[in-house]
């Protein structure tokens, strides 16, 4: 098209030069505009505040409260050592009665003032979840019966208490196994990565964050 | 027979036959019911699918079912429902003390007895709901005043209780089912249980319910 035909007539001027090197600049101009060709950041999962309440799929969670006490109350650690806790209040809305433990997987990760402390990666320093009643600690969670849990976390002597909490919460769904058909709660986990990476050690499924929840940290005296 | 072919007679050829072939084609009465047939036979067949069992249910017990006092058997131990009794809240009384077991729903209380026809087992208990809920026996009573931290064995009957905690307007049409503890994973998969009607309809379960014991004493 811009090479000059054989023989006689007018010279062509070059076009699709031009016009290509300005459709090249507009999309360089519109991709950095957009943000680059960087991956888009993903969704915002939903933000939630102290008392709201979120449907999990197998239960249903209410985020009362969020605390720094000493132990002692409902039957919770003991006196000389504070702790942090989580007060939640936990709809099992399964048809079945299950465990308070069970909070360890619905709520995988838990942040204060930004420093991830659930899971801490020390083994055997997880959280302690009970449930509590009459000033004794339990572990059911009847189907359809509003039960208080409580998630605490030892603080060492002289760490200061924690301003505000972040909360990732998982959600269940009623999964069917491929193979034998049958039925139950499983989390939603993110993918796993593509086949081919190896990776050693246990394999650590990472929760689909389906909302967060920003609790201010109270502190009540000793 | 061995004898010379020479003194077989050739068989006579058969006479024509005087019957026309038949017909190919069936009449038509004959066709339509055959496919009226063929239709309810494949319908039938489809129809039949849905008294398949789903996976869920081919994976369950197998229990036994009954009522008050009647005594249900099957091959690992059998059990029968003695007593059931609602309280608001339950004593324990050990050799060292009391125990106080509180709930903002309602005690459920059943007496079981049972024995084992050759091994020792021991006993697990939940409640079935009319609506499908399954409600474990509570942690709230300590398990060493239950027939759940008891051996039952062969030769004699041995009675205990189970506590629940459930929702009064549960109650109606609730069942007790009695099962041998069992690991989920590596344990029989195709485990006998027994379940007790507690013969509660509406009013008898309102009466009942309204009627509970504040503290109902046991020792453990």
């Amino acid at each position: 098209m811009t090479s000059t035909p054989p023989g006689g007539g007018p010279r062509r001027r070059p076009v699709l030069i031009p016009v290509l090197a300005v459709l090249a600049a507009a999309t360089v101009g519109v991709s950095a505009a957009f943000g680059g060709l960087k991956d888009a950041p993903g969704e915002q999962p939903e933000q939630l505040g102290k008392g709201a309440e979120f449907d999990q799929g197998q239960i249903s969670t209410r985020f009362e409260d969020a605390v720094v006490r000493p132990g002692g109350k409902d039957g919770l650690g003991i006196s000389d050592k504070r702790y942090l806790q989580i007060i939640l209040k936990v709809t099992n809305e399964s048809d079945r009665t299950i465990e308070a433990q069970h909070m360890d997987d619905a709520l995988p990760t838990v942040r204060a003032d930004a420093k991830t402390i659930k899971p801490s990666g020390i083994p055997g320093d997880d959280p302690y979840i009970v449930t509590i009643s009459g000033g004794h600690t339990y572990q059911q969670l009847h189907p359809g019966m509003p039960t208080t849990v409580v998630m605490s976390f030892e603080l060492r002597p002289g760490q200061p208490a924690p301003k505000n909490l972040q909360i990732d919460l998982a959600a269940f769904e009623w999964h069917e196994d491929f193979f034998s058909e049958t039925h139950n709660w499983q989390r939603l986990n993110v993918q796993e990565p593509a086949t081919g990476t190896k990776k050693t050690g246990p394999i650590l499924r990472t929760a689909t964050v389906a909302a967060q929840v920003n609790l201010p940290v109270r502190v009540e005296a000793s | 027979m061995a004898t010379s072919s020479a003194f077989v007679p050739h068989a006579p050829p058969l006479p024509p036959s005087r019957t026309k072939p038949p017909s190919r084609r069936a009449p038509v009465w004959r066709r339509l019911a055959g496919a009226v047939l063929g239709l309810a036979l494949a319908s039938a067949a489809v129809y039949a699918q849905t008294f398949v069992m789903t996976a869920d249910d081919r994976r369950a017990p197998l229990t036994v079912s009954g009522g008050m006092h009647g005594q249900l058997n099957t091959d690992h131990f059998s059990a029968r429902l003695e007593r059931v009794e609602f309280a608001r809240s339950v004593r324990v009384k050990s050799t060292y003390g009391t125990d106080e077991a509180t709930t903002d729903q309602l005690f459920l209380i059943v007496k079981i007895g049972a024995t084992s026809p050759r091994r020792p087992v021991k006993l697990v208990s939940h409640i079935l709901t009319s609506d499908g809920l399954r409600f474990e026996a509570t942690d709230h009573v300590n398990v060493s005043a239950t027939l759940g931290d008891k051996w039952v064995q062969p030769g004699w009957w041995r009675s205990g209780f189970y506590f629940f905690e459930i929702p009064p307007d549960k109650v109606a049409g609730a069942r007790v089912v009695v099962s041998e503890m069992n690991n989920t994973v590596y344990g029989d998969q195709y485990a006998p249980e027994v379940s007790f009607d507690l013969g509660l309809d509406g009013a008898k379960a309102r009466q009942m319910t309204d009627a509970a014991k504040d503290v109902y004493e046991v020792s453990g």
